[in-house]
């Protein structure tokens, strides 16, 4: 079982990885022409009034400076100090200081926050892992993952890595700050991934560490990259699902469940790309 | 609902991605809020008390290509 579950998460950081370089190394893409299927229809759940209070406590300005900060828009403030980030590198000064701002955003608000450090390929750094253990059903996780790390494909210094994955980053962030109000039944896992640009080793070496029963209390699994990026402002949103079925029958539940609350967004799922 | 199957030969909607101009500039805040709301949703109500009879691994990334 462990090995299966393994491969489902080896599966995982494979299809990450797959995104971000594309198809056989080709370019990603376009739902304009895309191939397109008829899926059965997904019945529309009614809004549920106690998750519609938690939603209208989720704030953009916070959002926003958060954004500014881990790119370098304006200064990230950690205690006393304060930096400009320059990049968020594997390995580099820039991704550290974003790692302990995390660390003191999801402390402050009462998460178990630890560090967790790997090495892999040749690569070395740490994963950020916040959690919040459920009230009724602890040993069922639902994990988030978004990558703090960044790329840099040329000489440029200043490479703020803002779509791939500070949106992600900021998005996990809010999420943390306004669930924190809140107890839920199951348990809430943050994984804050480094290493993601150069073969998802971050998350690869976490569910290496997982033992089985840590394996077996995973529940779902969301990953959210690249959020930021909308210049035609249609809204549209893409749920990739790759070709797992299981996973596939939850991206049309998601998108299901994210079309029937009052959001500017409209639901894809895109499938393939393994 | 279409699912749209990937096929790989679209181009890359972000034209910044990996390059030293994804930067706040390039980023729609509004987008990042209404994204935000989503994964709210989806995980307040998927850590509330509701059967999920099947184990689900979720390769999905809620991830913006144009």
């Amino acid at each position: 079982m462990k090995n299966l579950r393994l491969f489902h998460w080896t599966l995982l950081g494979s299809l990450l990885l797959v995104l971000a370089l594309g198809c056989a190394g080709l370019p990603l893409a376009s739902s304009s022409t895309a191939e397109a299927a008829t899926a059965p229809p997904q019945p529309q759940a009614a809004p549920d009034d106690f998750i519609l209070q938690i939603l209208a406590g989720v704030r953009q300005d916070r959002i926003v400076n958060d954004l500014k900060a881990l790119t370098g828009e304006s200064p990230l403030c950690i205690e006393s100090a304060c930096y400009t980030v320059q990049n968020r590198l594997t390995g580099s000064q820039g991704l550290s200081w974003a790692k302990d701002y995390v660390v003191k955003e999801l402390s402050s608000l009462g998460y178990s926050v630890t560090r967790q450090d790997w090495s892999m390929e040749g690569f070395s750094d740490q994963n950020i892992i916040a959690r919040k253990t459920g009230t009724q059903v602890p040993d069922e996780a639902i994990y988030l993952v978004a990558h703090l790390d960044g790329v840099k494909t040329t000489a440029d210094e200043r490479f703020p890595s803002a779509d791939d994955d500070a949106s992600g980053v900021v998005d996990l962030l809010e999420v943390a700050r306004v669930l924190s109000a809140y107890s839920f039944e199951r348990t809430l896992v943050l994984l804050f991934s480094t290493g993601e640009e150069q073969g998802v080793l971050g998350v690869r070496s976490h569910v290496n560490a997982l033992s089985s029963s840590e394996l077996s209390a995973i529940r779902y699994v969301v990953s959210v990259d690249m959020v930021g990026y909308d210049a035609n402002d249609d809204g549209a949103m893409q749920l990739w699902s790759g070709d797992n079925a299981p996973s596939l029958t939850f991206a049309q539940e998601l998108s299901g469940i994210i079309q029937a609350y009052p959001l500017e967004l409209s639901p894809q799922v895109i499938s393939g790309c393994t | 609902m279409q699912i749209q199957k990937y096929t790989g030969d679209q181009a890359e909607l972000n034209p910044y991605n990996h390059t030293a101009q994804d930067s706040f500039a390039h980023i729609n805040t509004n987008y990042v809020f209404e994204q935000t709301k989503a994964t709210t949703v989806i995980t307040a109500k998927y850590l509330s008390a509701q059967e999920l009879n099947n184990r689900v691994f979720m390769p999905v990334a809620l991830r913006r290509k144009n």
